[in-house]
């Protein structure tokens, strides 16, 4: 489990950073319309009427990738860290092993040991 | 909760029952109203037809056609639909049915009301069913969150989809009936009459104050809209939560009624979004493709997901707190999700103009920084908010649920001291769970799982009202063993 530490450490780095060279980057910036309130800026005596690109499908989906990924990550990292968490209310093993069975027991989901 | 149940609380419950119908005769009364002031609004063009909503844009034909304008068979649906419901009402008055009847009669007629409401949500879904189903995994994700990611006892399945489908089918269908007749009457009284002859600078005086007046149209008619919006998520908060009033209801309850009730919203917005904004793009600069990463991906949880999140907390501390607050709370509510959609809205659109002012728009930076955090910047303060009152509402939650959980403790009952000790902490819980998957397999895991909120339901319910979860309990305990094959 510690061997993939430090690779998954170097690997959520270099994300962050190729996430952070796109904003960082000296250039101008402008939105696209996203909403209604949004009103359209046209300017007449310009090709495409000032419109010189779009917002991409293609660089939109890039986005969604990214954000999908940063949702499950987010997601596993936090099961993770409740997890930890409950290890640490817990006896260690094999008193942890204990615990499950007295609790599954109690549930009746497995049969108390019969009498000896 | 499963089906039969369901049905079972639907009919025993007369006080949701009785805000549902109240709730549907007042949006009829206001869509009646809309309608006469539509039918009387001055015409600004010579060929107008008497209701605005039937007006076609030239060459806007087909589906394109159907996603502008309300389709007539939809209208008198509608139509045939207030009157059909007035008729249950008579009927209902003159008979004066009691007990499954009457419930059966009462939801009838909030059926035929609302229902045909909902062809509008569907006409979209199914004109552009890819753009649909391209926003399925996103919605069910959030859903799942939303139910997975409640600790202690849970909102029931059942009524989570309902609010789903209250706010993909009811609230999008009145929003949109109720904004497409104010659009034609706003437009009647604040847009001149197009003028012809004169110079061709007279003509593109003409034109620019024509579109100064369409915006200032548009503003008034987002109010409107966002008011009529935030009335239909109240109501079906408001009636969730009274089906709800045998369990413990609390701020994450209405937090996430209202969240789900906004995804659902969003969920039918986004396609008419991804088509209309994606068709104009040599005007706006958007692609589909862009408005689905800004409303499926990076945006999902802000506009109707955070703002009813909001008001749906606020609904459900109003109907738990002391009395003398309701009105206030309530109204804080209806104001924070009003005013804080519209004024979201028109600071995200000014903040964009502000940049096209010097800068033409598109490019990676573009689509990927700028846009999402304009259109995200201004609700920042309201998703602080929200993440507040969550955190509040987990906390209180936590102390009710173990004080209640520690009542219910009985040696040999449904809740025995060694499981109320793993129930009282969600991480404990959670462990249980994966370390049962671990050792016996998925099958026990989803019988634990099921038993745990089993548990939970009984420990959020009403003491008198707690028999039949209690039997669910010790018939889920006495099954366990033999149904998942789980080894000893």
């Amino acid at each position: 489990m510690n061997r993939l530490v430090r690779p998954a450490r170097l690997v959520v780095l270099a994300a962050l950073a190729a996430c952070l060279v796109l904003p960082l980057a000296p250039q101008q910036a402008s939105a696209c319309d996203v909403s209604y309130d949004y009103k359209p800026q046209l300017n007449l005596g310009k090709p495409n009427m000032g419109r010189s690109k779009t917002c991409s499908t293609g660089t939109s989906s890039v986005g969604v990738v990214l954000v999908a990924i940063a949702a499950f990550g987010a997601l596993a990292l936090a099961g993770t860290v409740v997890l930890r968490r409950a290890t640490s209310l817990l006896p260690t093993p094999p008193g942890e092993d204990q615990a499950l069975t007295d609790y599954l027991q109690a549930t009746s989901l497995t049969p108390h040991p019969g009498p000896h | 909760m499963t089906g039969p149940e369901a049905g079972e609380l639907l009919r025993a419950d007369s006080p949701a029952r009785d805000r549902a119908l109240l709730f549907a005769r007042i949006a009829i009364a206001l869509y009646l109203l809309e309608l006469l002031l539509n039918l009387t609004r001055p015409h600004i063009a010579p060929d107008e037809p008497t209701l605005s909503i039937f007006h076609r844009l030239p060459g806007s034909s087909g589906s394109f056609g159907r996603l502008l304008s309300m389709p007539k068979a939809v209208f008198w649906t509608v139509v045939a639909g207030i009157v059909l419901g007035a008729a249950l009402q008579v009927y209902a008055r003159i008979t004066r049915p009691e007990g499954r009847r009457d419930a059966v009669l009462v939801w009838a007629t909030v059926a035929v009301l609302l229902g045909p409401f909902s062809l509008l949500a569907l006409t979209v879904v199914s004109s552009y069913l890819g753009d649909a189903l391209l926003c399925v995994p996103g919605t069910v994700f959030v859903l799942a969150v939303l139910h997975l990611g409640q600790r202690f006892g849970r909102v029931p399945l059942t009524l989570l989809l309902a609010a789903f489908g209250w706010g993909a089918l009811i609230v999008f269908g009145l929003g949109r009936a109720f904004s497409g007749l104010a659009l034609g009457t706003l437009g009647g009284y604040l847009l001149d009459r197009p003028k012809t002859g004169g110079s061709p600078t007279d003509a593109l005086n003409a034109l620019s104050g024509q579109v100064h007046d369409q915006y200032r149209a548009i503003d008034l008619l987002l109010v409107h809209l966002f008011a009529v919006n935030a009335l239909a998520v109240a109501a079906g908060v408001l009636v969730l939560l009274l089906l709800l009033r045998h369990r413990v209801v609390d701020a994450m309850t209405g937090m996430v009624l209202g969240a789900a009730v906004g995804l659902g919203y969003t969920f039918v917005e986004s396609v008419l979004f991804i088509r209309l904004f994606g068709s104009l793009g040599f005007i706006n600069g958007v692609t589909g493709g862009f408005e689905y990463w800004i409303r499926q991906s990076i945006g999902l949880l802000g506009g109707p997901v955070l703002f009813g999140a909001l008001l749906g907390g606020s609904l459900a501390l109003a109907l738990t707190g002391p009395r003398e607050r309701r009105v206030p709370t309530v109204l804080f509510g209806l104001a924070i999700s009003i005013g804080g959609s519209a004024g979201t809205e028109a600071l995200a659109g000014w903040l964009s103009k502000v940049t096209h002012d010097h800068m033409s728009g598109g490019g990676a930076f573009d689509t990927l920084i700028v846009s999402p955090l304009l259109w995200l910047l201004p609700q920042l303060p309201f998703a602080a908010v929200a993440v507040l009152l969550l955190v509040a509402a987990a906390r209180a939650r936590g102390a009710t649920a173990r004080t209640a959980i520690a009542a219910r403790v009985v040696p040999g009952g449904p809740i025995t001291p060694v499981e109320a000790h793993f129930l009282s902490d969600p991480s404990l819980r959670l462990w249980t769970l994966a370390a049962t998957w671990k050792r016996h397999g998925p099958a026990a895991a989803l019988a634990l799982y099921r038993l745990q909120s089993a548990q939970y339901d009984l420990a959020s319910s009403d003491p008198q009202e707690g028999e039949p979860l209690r039997a669910k309990v010790m018939r889920l305990k006495a099954s366990g063993p033999n149904r998942t094959a789980v080894p000893s």
